[in-house]
């Protein structure tokens, strides 16, 4: 058997000598072809090589076709993706199925850092960086000139890797190393970043990126402020920063010392902002509800200060409801009944400000403050000066809180507003 | 007769190679049947693909003689195993020259017009198919039982199992109609009726079993699928499998040479002749840039698998969408850079480099209804939705999966601002409705069963019972002892019920276990795990510490309340509570390993000798993962009323302490 394989396979090689001895063939068979320059291009990519799911092959064959960068992109990383799509839906059934009752968050927490094992580095290691990505930055860094956002958006990309490659789980920022090397890497790259620029161009980016920027930018978008509000608050909210980060911490916390200079940095606001427009940086901190204020009453056409006269009601209402509860002469039955009499007040000033037309247009629960009155709750809004708003929530079943809650943050209505 | 798990485990426990032999006798023709449709009709490669697929049964008996059903893991592992031998060779023959077709078909089945269309499709059809639609049609018509069978296999009654099997090919027959194959349902039966006959080669049985006892003898737990396919061949066969492949390799270059084909068409096959083929080509570089429908339809036509069609088209629809995007934020930062609020952005100024985040409205708009439109839903996504509610029959499976998916989708049509609007408490008031409307539908035991997973407690232990590794019998327990209410504490647990809980959960758990839950509650707990874990200390170490702790915390704060003693008298006993402790806790976690602990975790034990202390905040049903840094105290304060303080004490059976 095996000699007869033998011998026909030595007549089969002999003719094929004789067959290429006739000359070069017409043409390259389709699949993974290569350009030659001159020639003219293919017209397809083969099948065969797309259902190899080999990324490289892929790449190559529609290179070789003459598809431009971003068709081979998308290609590739949808091919990825549907390759990676398919394991992680097996591994999540897997973890339903084996596992459900500890199929919760953490659990799942490792599925994105996958996407970026299985699609996001095998596309950087195949096609390079995303030119989408140079024109993201780009657009991050218009403020410089072109040669130092290339080199930002480098910086970035660097040390991006390196995060990329550092283990995140729960635990891991309790860890003194990993804490160092957290430390270590915003260091560097701020050092990075600020040796490449002048100082004016420092100045202008740390307008856009510095510690407080992010809180301030997201209030100015929630306030919609204009581009000089926002140079004229940011240098006010980078001092306070700096200040209050000064103060000693934990048991030694000079609680004085930071109302009042939040009520100094308050007045500075006024100032600068004139007291309207401070009032809606101090509610604006309350995103979801001031966004879905703003909206209520622009869709109803009223005037642009309501959603903060609105918040200021709510405040006015929180603090009235705290003076009964803390009121040792009522039972807690005359408390229920002082807190529905105050609902049906506010109720009545709210009309005022944002009548029940306009109401339609908030979310469900979007005058807890109101409605929980009538359940013997009730929410003192907390404004601050960088941080998210936040509200405090007491019951009157509950023993009232041993210090009132305050909101020194607010600047002071100037007589006759 | 043994039943198939039976087999396994005799073949298992006792390397019993009858019992082994019976499997392969039962399932061969099933097996091979499978990978002739998969291998394009291939008879070589499909017995290749059976002797895999035997192997790797006899490798891994012990583990799947758990399973009540064979087919299901059979047909998948023989689908796996065929696209592995199809990739490769379709790599070869892409290298040496174009492909072949080999369309040799058995029997009369392959020169039936139905099972012609049919063919190709199938089997990505029945990977569409949940897994007891799946079981159905395999059990009914690829192993030819008889109803009654199907039955007793699947736990049914014959009635239901007939139910069963008439709605899944209800399903196969629309996902079929989906690929382009549209016949009536009772054609679609017939025509796979005729599967059950199809047979392997006379002696695979006996050739397979053999060599897969060698194989699995050989093959390690690790082997990859290629080296276990090498095992089945002797040496001779090697030698005679590399001189055949020469030969044959050869012979096809005569062919190649002879005819030296042109460039293959750019002109893609017609849907209904969409058998895959190494040759067929698609213009992609120019269809990429035109309609994803007309990118579809020629992959399709140029027989591309349903799988790749859609990840080529979605690639594409994504690439648009990113350049939409990158031009949006683009346009955002050119005129209103101060407030930008898109997250990507803010979160990473400072902390991390900036990364990419999608636009979850956009990428609806642009990618997934696209997708949906063009393809149906993604069967990987509704395998998905559907696995969390597998203790439930398929419709009421089916009736989560979609409630939940049509949320998911709603929501994804809003921007994250119109969320918090009418129209998302209209689609969260909505998809509410609709699962009490199925909640309704379910048996008291599937209610119970359902709480048990998605409950509001349930949802909150679930990232506690992964810190601990707690059995699903652990789990069971604990969800008996805690009331549902305790999830959003309303109304607040009282002490003496806390303490009764926790009674109960020794008495269920042993109190190792007990005190593991209590203590999984801290957010400390994690980052001791990870410790003990790295230092290969025992299991219970974390909770050990942490019941340290809390007494340690216990007795600071008798320290502090005791009026006798004055500020100084105080700070000094902290002190010397400091030093009594050191011993037990690096006994319990060496200086080593608490050097490696960073933050405020270990703040308990080192705060003493300032003054300070803190409480450890744990409680019996509470969720994880938050940091909750309150409750520090010092002596040079007022005693704090309550600060994070547990309301309950575990009690070591038989005595002890805490």
């Amino acid at each position: 058997m095996k000699r007869s394989m033998l011998v026909l396979l030595g007549v089969s090689l002999v003719a094929n000598a004789w067959l290429l001895g006739r000359g070069p063939a017409r043409s390259r068979p389709a699949v993974l072809a290569r350009p030659v320059a001159g020639a003219a291009p293919s017209h397809g990519v083969t099948i065969a090589a797309l259902e190899t799911g080999d990324a490289a092959g892929i790449r190559d064959a529609l290179r070789a076709d003459g598809a431009d960068e971003s068709t081979v992109r998308a290609v590739v990383e949808g091919v990825l993706r549907q390759r990676q799509r398919g394991k992680l839906a097996a591994e999540r059934i897997e973890r339903a199925r084996r596992a459900w009752w500890r199929n919760g968050r953490l659990a799942q927490a490792g599925d994105a850092k996958l996407t970026q094992e299985r699609v996001t580095e095998p596309l950087q290691r195949l096609l390079g960086t995303d030119p989408l990505e140079t024109m993201d930055a780009e657009s991050r860094y218009a403020f410089l000139p072109p040669e130092k956002r290339g080199l930002l958006a480098q910086i970035d990309r660097d040390y991006a890797e390196m995060q990329a490659h550092r283990p995140a789980n729960l635990s891991n920022a309790q860890l003194r190393a990993a804490a160092k090397e957290e430390q270590l890497l915003t260091d560097e790259r701020r050092k990075d970043v600020l040796a490449a620029l002048s100082p004016p161009e420092r100045e202008e980016y740390d307008l856009r990126f510095s510690e407080t920027a992010g809180q301030v930018s997201r209030r100015m978008a929630t306030m919609g402020a204009t581009e000089a509000e926002y140079r004229a608050v940011k240098p006010l909210i980078d001092a306070f920063d700096r200040e209050s980060q000064a103060l000693p911490k934990a048991d030694k916390f000079p609680v004085e010392v930071y109302n009042e200079l939040q009520r100094t940095t308050s007045q500075q606001l006024v100032a600068a902002l004139g007291y309207d427009r401070a009032l809606e940086y101090f509610w604006s901190g309350f995103d979801a509800e001031y966004a879905a204020l703003r909206r209520a009453s622009e869709s109803a056409g009223l005037p642009g200060g309501t959603p903060a006269r609105v918040m200021e009601l709510d405040l006015a209402t929180g603090q009235e409801a705290a003076r009964i509860h803390a009121d040792p002469a009522l039972t807690p039955e005359q408390k229920r009944t002082a807190l529905l009499t105050l609902q049906q007040t506010a109720q009545g000033r709210l009309d005022a400000l944002l009548p029940p037309p306009a109401r339609q247009a908030l979310p469900a629960d979007g005058l807890r403050w109101l409605t929980s009155l009538g359940e013997g709750k009730y929410l003192v809004p907390m404004p601050t000066l960088i941080n998210g708003g936040a509200y405090a929530v007491h019951s009157i079943a509950s023993p009232p809180p041993t210090k009132p809650d305050e909101a020194p943050a607010l600047p002071v209505r100037p007589s006759g507003k | 007769m043994l039943e198939d798990a039976e087999l396994l485990r005799r073949y298992a426990a006792e390397k019993s190679e009858p019992a082994f032999a019976e499997l392969v006798r039962r399932h061969v023709n099933f097996v091979y049947a499978c990978a002739l449709r998969r291998v394009g009709g291939d008879r070589q490669l499909a017995e290749d693909v059976t002797q895999h697929v035997f192997t790797a049964l006899a490798r891994d008996a012990a583990a799947l003689a758990q399973r009540e059903v064979l087919s299901g893991w059979l047909f998948t592992t023989a689908r796996n195993a065929s696209a592995q031998v199809v990739r490769t060779e379709r790599r070869r023959l892409a290298r040496e020259t174009e492909a072949q077709l080999m369309n040799e078909l058995t029997s009369s089945p392959a020169h039936d017009a139905e099972w012609e269309r049919l063919r190709p499709v199938l089997d990505d059809a029945l990977d569409g198919l949940n897994d007891d639609d799946r079981q159905a049609v395999l059990l009914r018509y690829f192993e030819g039982k008889s109803f009654a069978e199907v039955g007793v296999k699947l736990r049914l009654t014959e009635n239901t199992a007939r139910m069963r099997v008439e709605r899944a090919l209800d399903k196969l027959h629309a996902l079929l109609a989906r690929r382009g194959v549209t016949s009536t349902t009772a054609a679609l039966g017939l025509a796979l009726a005729n599967q059950a006959g199809v047979a392997a080669p006379a002696g695979l049985a006996a050739s397979v079993t053999g060599a897969a006892l060698r194989g699995a003898l050989t093959a390690g737990s690790g082997a990859t699928a290629s080296l276990s396919l090498l095992h089945f061949m002797s040496m001779t066969k090697i030698v005679t499998g590399v001189v055949a492949v020469a030969l044959a390799l050869s012979v096809t270059a005569n062919g190649y040479l002879l005819s030296r084909p042109a460039v293959a068409s750019a002109d893609p096959a017609p849907a209904s002749a969409a058998i895959p083929t190494a040759a067929a080509t698609v213009p992609l570089a120019v269809l990429a840039r035109g309609d994803v429908a007309v990118l579809r339809d020629k992959l399709r036509a140029a027989g591309a698998s349903e799988a790749m069609t859609r990840g080529v088209v979605e690639g594409v629809l994504r690439r648009r969408y990113r350049e939409k995007l990158s031009a949006q934020r683009a346009e955002q930062m050119r005129t209103g850079w101060w407030k930008d609020s898109s997250w990507w952005y803010q979160t990473s100024r400072t902390q991390a480099p900036p990364r990419f985040v999608d636009d979850r409205k956009l990428l609806r708009e642009m990618v997934l209804d696209p997708l949906d439109q063009l393809f149906g839903p993604d069967p990987d996504e509704v395998a998905e939705r559907e696995a969390p509610f597998e203790f439930l029959p398929a419709d009421k499976r089916a009736a989560f999966a979609a409630l939940e998916r049509d949320y998911a989708i709603a929501m994804s049509r809003l921007a994250g601002a119109e969320q918090n609007s009418p129209a998302g408490s209209k689609i969260i008031r909505e998809r509410d409705e609709r699962r009490q409307q199925v909640l309704a539908t379910l048996s008291p035991d599937e209610r119970a069963e359902y709480d048990l997973r998605f409950s509001p407690l349930a949802a909150r232990l679930h990232d506690r019972m992964d810190l601990i590794g707690a059995t699903e019998p652990e789990y069971r327990a604990i969800m008996g002892v805690i009331p549902a209410s305790a999830a959003d504490g309303r109304p607040a647990l009282t002490a003496e019920q806390e303490q009764a809980m926790a009674r109960q959960l020794v008495a269920a758990l042993g109190y190792d276990r007990a005190l593991d839950y209590v203590w999984a509650g801290a957010w400390e707990y994690p980052t001791y795990v990870q410790i003990a874990r790295e230092a290969g200390l025992p299991a219970g170490t974390a909770a050990r510490v942490l019941e340290l702790a809390a007494e340690t915390t216990e007795q600071a704060r008798a320290i502090h309340a005791n009026e006798a003693l004055d500020v100084a008298e105080k700070r000094a006993a902290l002190a010397a509570l400091q030093a009594q402790v050191r011993p037990a806790l690096n006994s319990l976690l060496p200086p080593a390993q608490q050097q490696r602990i960073g933050g405020e975790v270990l703040t308990w034990f080192t705060a003493l000798g300032d003054g300070h202390y803190r409480f450890i905040p744990t409680g019996i049903a509470m969720g994880t993962g938050s940091i909750m840094i309150a409750g520090n105290a010092s002596v040079e304060t007022p005693l704090p009323r309550s600060g994070g303080r547990t309301q309950f004490v575990l009690r070591r059976p038989g005595g002890g302490g805490k």
